[in-house]
Order: structure tokens, then sequence, then C-alpha cells
């Protein structure tokens, strides 16, 4: 009981705090602005999503259909595996689908937002669409998986055959893995329209766009090769229990952080998180500062 | 008050703007006219700080000119304003969310003055209705600079009227520094102070409306006739 | 509806004559409030600038009163009214004379036609 009275007080408390920041003007209109281009990037891509979903369903209907038709039901397995890499490439898309609503004109960076709220935005919402997506293979994934191993209940039964561990991992994996792509996608999309400024350089602009994204792989893969750098990366690792055939099944398909024996590399996740933020970085200044009208 | 100091913006070997030199003073209301291709628009972007100058500068107040100046500026572009899947009222609520300076209430008075239909979808929307949509989104924000461009296009001359109307209306003369770019003039001649005649990148000649009424006994068309030199108006 | 101006002449001034034609023609009454600057730009499709300057310039020439806090009013002095349609009547009658004399007709012919119009009951 006097637990419970403490608990109350402190959510009350709590609660007070926030309802006093979001009331407070500053706050208020910083939230009210993100809001606004939250729902705006939702309006503007919700039509693809809906449709995508549909397409995403009928595909697993008609797979499944078709192979429980000619009894190879474990068929699905490639065919969801397929599904889940092909994410990596619907987080990008979603973003590009983002990105051309505001391409006639680019009227968008007339606002009070800045670019880091402008991307963001549009980063999360694709985010948004790629785990709803993801969110339904897993949904198709866990279906295919009880239609082919009987167990008596999914959800709760964890120590069951059913990787949950694993499966977030990859889940993890990819929307990391698509969101790589979208940020080298967002940043070599600020550059190319930068370029638009040097009318000299625009002929260009595609062998530019190509030679800073291969150029910097290559200079990458040079360095992770240089032996105290692959000390240096292999210094910090935590131990991951993963079942001999869970690593089998999913750990060459994404995890390249992972060695097969289920060891995590932390350094290459933190510098790679790092990396990440530079471009994001990146690509807004160039929004701010570059792209033009 | 905006300062373009000899404002050149080069596209390739193209002079888009050609050592532009003018300082727009505060609370005026500004016609520029031109045939097209003059730089009507690049300069209004140049002022909304969306475009760079190869050479010079765009000074408002006094501090260049970036893009952070939308919160004080707003901005009625030709292109890319309306989201062609939005409703009107999504519409409205987007600009609300985005400027803190947006009056709900302005909306809603010019809502009905330009009888405009919440409900609709920009893309069920005639030209005349998403100009319309447009210039609500502008006047509906109290901000110290308005950039006008092409108001009037595919406007049919029925509505015309009805937008100098909400003009007259919801422009806060002698406080905002209204530029209006246009091919319409006479429908708002009425309402402008100066007139700028740009062509080629540069301003060739300015006027005082009323002066040139006053001293010459021409309206700005019949000033703009004998002051044009080249290229025709449309 | 917002009408169409002149070229010829500033539009402060024509929206000037304007309202004294409607006072003369007794459309505006003697001590009747104007609209407020606002709403005579909007009424008139013009810049509120100009209807200041409409106002201004109608106060030098005594025909409205500003009243501090309340707007604008037409006069009430009889001697200004009277005024006011004399001198419409003088501008009037001056450019019909001056467009008989272009079409080349002496004074006495047009003293003539002007007592035949009347008396045949013409421009009626």
């Amino acid at each position: 009981m006097w637990l419970l009275g403490f608990f109350t007080i402190y959510w009350l408390t709590c609660i007070r705090v926030l309802v006093y920041y979001t009331n407070s003007t500053l706050i208020h209109e910083v939230i009210n602005l993100f809001l606004g281009l939250l729902k705006k990037d939702f309006l503007l891509v919700k039509t693809y999503l809906w449709i995508w979903l549909a397409a995403l369903l009928l595909l697993y209907m008609a797979g499944g259909l078709l192979a429980s038709y000619y009894s190879v039901f474990y068929y699905m397995f490639p065919l969801l595996l397929t599904l889940y890499v092909g994410h990596t490439v619907i987080f990008p898309v979603a973003s590009a689908i983002l990105l051309k609503a505001e391409e006639k004109g680019q009227y968008w960076r007339h606002g009070t937002a800045g670019a880091v709220k402008l991307l963001g935005s549009k980063l999360m919402m694709a985010a948004l669409f790629t785990i709803t997506s993801l969110f339904l293979t897993n949904l198709f994934m866990v279906i295919s998986w009880v239609i082919m191993e009987p167990v008596s209940n999914p959800f709760i039964d964890l120590s069951g055959s059913i990787p949950w561990l694993e499966g977030t991992i990859f889940n993890i994996a990819i929307v990391f893995g698509g969101l790589y792509f979208t940020l080298w996608g967002l940043f070599l999309w600020g550059l190319f329209h930068s370029l638009a400024q040097y009318p000299a350089l625009k002929k260009f602009a595609w062998v530019i766009i190509f030679a800073v994204y291969f150029g910097t792989q290559a200079i990458l893969t040079r360095l992770s090769e240089w032996q105290p750098v692959k000390n240096f990366l292999q210094s910090w690792s935590i131990q991951m229990e993963l079942t001999e055939m869970s690593a089998s099944h999913f750990g060459n398909v994404a995890l390249d952080f992972t060695d097969k024996g289920g060891e995590l590399l932390l350094w290459p996740i933190l510098l790679s998180i790092a990396g990440l933020c530079i471009l994001f970085w990146a690509a807004s200044w160039l929004l701010d500062r570059k792209v033009e009208v | 008050m905006i300062t373009l100091d000899n404002v050149t913006k080069q596209y390739g070997r193209k002079k888009s703007l050609d050592g532009l030199t003018y300082t727009f003073e505060c609370g005026k209301v500004y016609g520029i006219l031109g045939p097209n291709g003059s730089g009507k628009s690049t300069m209004m972007k140049a002022i909304a700080g969306l475009v760079y100058p190869t050479e010079g500068k765009v000074l408002i107040e006094g501090k260049p000119v970036s893009r952070n100046i939308a919160r004080n500026l707003a901005f009625l572009s030709t292109e890319g304003m309306l989201y062609k899947s939005f409703r009107v009222e999504q519409m409205i609520q987007f600009f609300k969310s985005q400027y803190a300076d947006f009056s709900k209430d302005k909306a809603e008075e010019l809502l009905a003055f330009m009888e405009l239909d919440r409900r609709q979808r920009v893309s069920e929307l005639s030209k005349g209705q998403q100009g319309r949509l447009k210039l609500l989104l502008v006047l509906a924000r109290k901000t110290d600079i308005l950039l006008l461009d092409e108001p009037f296009v595919g406007l049919d001359p029925m509505v015309r009227d009805t937008i100098v109307k909400s003009l007259v209306s919801f422009i806060d003369f002698g406080k905002q520094t209204v530029i209006i770019t246009t091919h319409e003039i006479t429908e708002i001649e009425p309402i402008l102070e100066e007139a700028l005649l740009l062509e080629q990148g540069k301003i060739t000649a300015s006027c005082n409306v009323e002066q040139v009424r006053e001293e010459q006994g021409l309206s700005v068309l019949e000033w703009l006739k004998t002051n044009v030199h080249r290229g025709a108006l449309a | 509806m917002s009408t169409e101006f002149q070229t010829s002449k500033p539009i402060y001034s024509q929206i000037a004559d304007r309202i004294v034609q409607q006072f003369v023609r007794g459309e505006l009454l003697p001590g009747e409030k104007l609209p407020s600057v606002r709403e005579m730009a909007i009424q008139s499709g013009v810049n509120p600038n100009t209807i200041q300057r409409t106002y201004g310039e109608l106060e030098r020439l005594g025909v409205v009163e500003t009243k501090r806090g309340q707007g604008t009013f037409m006069t009430e002095k009889n001697e200004m009214i009277q005024k006011m349609r004399t001198d419409i009547q003088q501008e009037i009658i001056q450019a019909f004379i001056q467009n008989m004399r272009q079409i080349g007709l002496s004074d006495e012919e047009i003293h003539h036609s002007v007592h035949e119009c009347l008396k045949g009951g013409g421009a009626s």
C-alpha cells in the first residue's frame, strides 16, 4: 500500500514536470514543429506503405499456398530470408520516396526547421516503414515456423525452438544495414544537389558521387586490413550465446560483425554508428547551406 | 530593410542576376515587373536565402541572409509549396506546426474569404484554388517580409479581384515589406507603392506609382511600355 | 467591387473626387461617418496608404473632418457644401465649353444650343 502511494506520487510528479515543459512555449514549439514534420512525412508515404504491406501479405499467402500445394512448405524459408534481406533496400527506397516528394522546387528548405529535423523526420518515417514491414515479415516467419515445427505456444515458450534472441539481433542488423545505405544515400543526395551550384562540375556529378562512395569504401577497407587497426577492432567483444542451428541460419546472412562462434565485436559497431552519425550530420550541413532551390 | 548589393547569380554562362543593386525599404509594397526569364524568381529566392549569389551580398537588416530567415519571412513560390495528396486542412495544419506566427484564426477567416473547402485534396483543386490556398498559407502568418512570386499565374480574372481584396485585407501595410512579382499589373497596381522593372538580371527602371500618375499622367502599365527595352510582356 | 481607375490621375485624388461626387449627389450626407481607412481600402481594393492620403487631402480642403478616436466625417458646414456644389458645376461647365469650342462653336452658338436643348426637353 505504502509502495503504491509512493509510486502514484512519483508518477504524478513526473507527469507534472512533463506537462510543465511541454507547455513552456519554446519546447512546445519545437515538439510541435517536429510532430508536424513527422505527420507530413507520414502522409507523404502512407499510401506506399499500405500498398507495400498488402503486396507483402499477398506474396506470402500466394507463396505459402503454392508451397503447401506441392508439399514443399520449407521452400518458404529461403523466400522469407530473401524478404528479410530485402528490407535493407526498403529503408533507402522509403527515404527516396520521401525525398522525391520534396524535389520539385525544394520548397521544403523554406521553413523554420533546421536540416537535422527535416532529414531526421524523413529518416524516422523511413525507419517506421521498414520496421512495420519487418514486423509483418517476422509474423510470417513465426507462422511458418509453427506450421513446420509445432510448439505449444510460440509467444510464451521462449525456450522452444524459435530463436527469439537471434531473431531480434537479425532484425536489428537488418535495420542497421538499411540505415547504412539510407544515410549514404542521404549524404550523396545532398552532395549531388549541392553540385548544382557549380555548373562546371554538374556534368560530372555522377562521376563525383561514385568516386566519393567507392573512394571512401576503398580507404576504409584498406584501413581495416592494416594490422594495428585490425587488432584494435578485435580488442573488445562480447560473447553471444547463439545456438548452433541459428548461427548457421542467420549468422552468415547479415551479421558480418559477429564471428562464427557468436562473438560480437563492439568497436566496429560503435565506429559504424559514429560513421553513420557523421554522414547524417554532413547531409544536414549540405542541406542547410549548399542545396539550392 | 532588404539590401541587394551587386548581386550576380550565374548558371553556367547565363547570368540570371547581373550585378543587381537595390534597397527595399521597410513597410512598403513593391511590384517587380519584367519579361519571363528576367530573373524575378531568382531574385525572390535569393532574398529568401534559398539561392546563393555567385557574387555580391543579400542583407536583411544588415545581416547576410540564410534559409533561417524563414522565421520572419513568408514566401509564396511558384512551385513545390503544396503536397498533392494532402487535404486543404492538412496543408493548413502543417504550416501551423511549422510557423509559430501562423494564426489559426486568420487561416479560418481566409478559408471563408477564398471559398475553399477544407476537406478537398490539393490534387482535386483547380489552378485558381491552388493559388488561393498558397496565398492563404502565407497571409495567415505575421512576418516582417512577404514575398509573392507570381501570385496571379493561372488565376482567372474573376478571382483576381478576390485576391487583390484579400491582399488589402491581410497585408499589414506600413509594417510588412511586400515584394510581388507579376505580369498582371493592372489588378494590383492600386496596392503597389513602388514598381521596378527587371530585365536580364538588372533593374532598368523604377518608379513610385502615384508619382508617375501625378507627374507623367501614366499608369504603371503605360510607364512600363515606355521603359521596357527588350522582350515582350506576356 | 473595386472600380477601375483612370490612368492619368493619381489614385488618391480619384478616390477623393469620388467621395465629393457622392456627397454632392446626396449619397453621402453632411456629418456622415466615412468608412475607416482599412475598410475603405478593402472596398476600393487599394493600398491603405492611398486612402490615408485621400482623407488627408479632403481634410486639407475642408471636405471632411477627422475627430480623434472617432473617425472621419463629412463636413457639416453649409458654406463648404455650397462651395463643393459650385465647384463641381464649374468643373462640368468648363469642360463642356472647352469641348464645344474645340469643335468650332462660337460662344453665341453654344449659348443658343444649350438654350434650345433645355427648351426642347433634351438631355433629360
